[in-house]
Formats: C-alpha cells, sequence, structure tokens
C-alpha cells in the first residue's frame, strides 16, 4: 500500500496532463470568450436592460 | 539573495505579468487577445482592464453557470482543460503560489504593513477552518449551477456577492474607464464594497487574513500541497525546539507537524529564520505520508498537549 501512495503525484501529473490536452482547444476558446467581455457580476453591478 | 527579498522580487514580477496589459490606457477597454484563454495561477480578476489571463476561479464559476446551455461534450472538455490546468499549478507549485505569485496576496502582505494595532483573530473554531469550504463548494460550484436566471444561465456567486480581488481591480479600476457604468451601482455593489472594507481592515490587523479564512482558490491548491514537486523537511536531529518558526510562521501553523499540510502557503520564512536549518527544501516527485515525515518529535508532543488543554 505504502509503494502506491508513493506514486500518486505521478498518476496526478499524467492526469493532469491528459486533461488539458483532451481540453484545451475548446477549453481555451470558452475561457477566451467568456473571459474577454467585461463581467458586471465581477464588480458587483446590477444587470440593466436598458443600459 | 535573502528569501524575503527574492519573494518580494517574485512577487512584485508576478503582479506585473497577471496584469501586463497597458493596451487599456489608450483603448479602454480589456484585453481580449489568445493569453485570455489560459488561466493565471493567482486571485487576479480577469475584468480588470490590465488582466492579461482569466482568473481560475472565474473560469470555474463560469463552467458552472454555463452547464444548462452547452452541449455534454463541451462540458467534458471545458472540465477537463480546468481540471488540468488547476491540477498542473497545483503539482507544481502547490501553495507556492498564494505565498508568492498571487497578486491579492501580495496586496495583503503590504497593506499588513500599514501601522496600525496587529492580532492574530481567530474565528469561532469550525468556521475558520470550514468558511472557505463553504465558499468553494456552495458559492464556487453549487449556487452557480442550481440557481438559474431567465435566460437558463446561473449567477456568478462568488464573483458577484463576494470576491474582494473583483471589487477591487474590475470595479474600482472600470469606473474611471467607464463612467457610465456608475448608472448600474445597486444594492450588490455596496454590499461588495462593504465585503472588501471589512476584508482589508482585518488584512491590515492580522497578516493574511484572506488567505487563511476565506480564499478557496488557496484551499484547492492546498489539498494538493502534499503532492506537489516541492516539499519542506523537517530535521529532528537538527532541531533546538526554539519555535522560532511557529512564531514568525503567517499562517499561525503547529511546526513542524502542519510543515506540507493544505494552510502552509510556502513563504519559506520558517527555513529562512531556523537558526539550526532544521527545516529544508526538496523538490520530489514522490507522495510520503507526513507520519513518516515526522516522527514523534517534543514538537508533535507539544502540539498534542496543547490539543488536550
Amino acid at each position: 500500500m505504502k509503494d502506491f501512495l508513493k506514486y500518486i503525484p505521478l498518476l496526478l501529473w499524467i492526469i493532469a496532463l491528459m486533461c488539458l490536452l483532451l481540453g484545451l482547444s475548446s477549453g481555451h476558446h470558452f475561457i477566451q470568450s467568456r473571459g474577454s467581455v467585461l463581467c458586471l457580476s465581477c464588480m458587483g453591478l446590477e444587470e440593466n436592460e436598458n443600459f | 539573495m535573502k528569501i524575503f527579498k527574492l519573494r518580494k522580487i517574485t512577487q512584485t514580477f508576478s503582479t506585473i505579468i497577471h496584469n501586463g496589459y497597458g493596451g487599456f490606457l489608450f483603448t479602454g477597454n480589456l484585453y481580449t487577445g489568445p493569453l485570455k484563454g489560459y488561466c493565471a495561477p493567482g486571485l487576479n480578476c480577469y475584468s480588470c482592464p490590465a488582466a492579461l489571463f482569466s482568473c481560475p476561479l472565474g473560469a470555474l464559476q463560469q463552467l458552472m453557470i454555463s452547464l444548462r446551455v452547452l452541449t455534454l461534450e463541451q462540458i467534458i472538455k471545458v472540465f477537463f482543460y480546468l481540471l488540468g490546468t488547476l491540477l498542473l499549478f497545483s503539482l507544481f507549485f502547490g501553495r507556492f503560489i498564494c505565498g508568492w505569485l498571487c497578486p491579492f496576496g501580495f496586496l495583503q502582505d503590504l497593506i499588513y504593513k500599514l501601522p496600525f494595532p496587529k492580532k492574530s483573530l481567530d474565528l469561532p473554531k469550525r468556521s475558520q477552518k470550514y468558511l472557505k469550504h463553504f465558499f468553494l463548494i456552495f458559492f464556487v460550484f453549487l449556487f452557480p449551477a442550481l440557481f438559474l436566471t431567465e435566460l437558463g444561465y446561473g449567477i456568478l456567486w462568488y464573483c458577484k456577492y463576494f470576491c474582494p480581488a473583483g471589487t477591487l481591480e474590475a470595479g474600482y479600476f472600470n469606473f474611471p474607464l467607464k463612467p457610465e457604468l456608475t448608472q448600474l451601482i445597486g444594492k450588490v455593489f455596496l454590499l461588495k464594497t462593504l465585503i472588501f472594507i471589512i476584508i482589508i481592515l482585518l488584512c491590515v490587523i492580522d497578516i493574511r487574513f484572506f488567505c487563511k479564512n476565506l480564499c478557496p482558490l488557496g484551499l484547492l491548491y492546498g489539498l494538493f500541497n502534499r503532492f506537489s514537486i516541492w516539499q519542506l523537511r523537517w530535521n529532528e536531529r537538527a532541531c533546538n525546539q526554539c519555535s522560532l518558526c511557529e512564531r514568525v510562521c503567517p499562517m499561525n501553523l503547529t511546526l513542524p507537524k502542519e510543515l506540507n499540510g493544505v494552510e502552509c502557503i510556502r513563504c519559506l520564512q520558517c527555513l529562512e529564520l531556523c537558526p539550526t536549518k532544521a527545516i529544508g527544501l526538496e523538490r520530489t516527485l514522490y507522495y510520503l505520508p507526513q507520519k513518516y515525515q515526522i516522527n514523534l518529535s517534543l514538537g508533535v508532543l507539544r502540539y498534542e498537549k496543547k490539543q488536550k488543554n
């Protein structure tokens, strides 16, 4: 059991790299599209249709 | 070079990189280029006019609010992307990010230097330990996914109702650029401003109050502190039990028991000030449970005695 625990970080590294590769294109596009718009929620402002 | 000095330089440099877009001075708008598709490691609002990267907490909430409008394939890919990014940050840096890279952590270090009475603030026992767990589970994950607006999207609960970095960077820094936004100021903004002022005041009194009690991003990184490649080691034979490490720890940790614990922000003050150099920093790709790293020692016994009392 102790031997298995020792390799947890290596397993996590592999999972991290695989996740990143699988989601890179769609994820990057999604985050870019959301991060490029001024976020009224982050500012704490009320949404207003007339604005 | 002294670690303190190196840390200050790194924090300054990191804050500049997090907020390295100067184009807003000419256009008055946010940066929209390809770097915005990547998350920065620290807590830095992506709606700050100078922000080059996105905020990991904001990105997580963006995914949660969009669960009902994205296709399953999109959800899975974005989830993988964010999981991979956060895991890589955690495994490579752990909470070094909090101590060395986070712009909001740097701000807290700076304002703590203001001349004002200092005190270690202890919230009621359980809330101190679990407040950030509450914010992470409910404000970052559950509430944004569960409570929907008429458009089918959720609300960014943590950003909208709490995040002090957002209030400062997105709120106050955008008003001079877009004065028309002041028309939208309402109760939520006043609430966020109140929260921001209270947090700043508490950070002036107690060092890193926000990191210790309220930051869900720090919690996420902290969960992987024991698996990150940088690990602090304690040499029992060299230790003279002076407890200086405990006294200088900004996170009020019980050392050496919590050296690689969830709350250790890796500021390395203990390492720098230890008179016998009993604490060291090592690189490792393997995990060793804490009980094998630190055998029963006077430090641990003292901790257990304290717990009993």
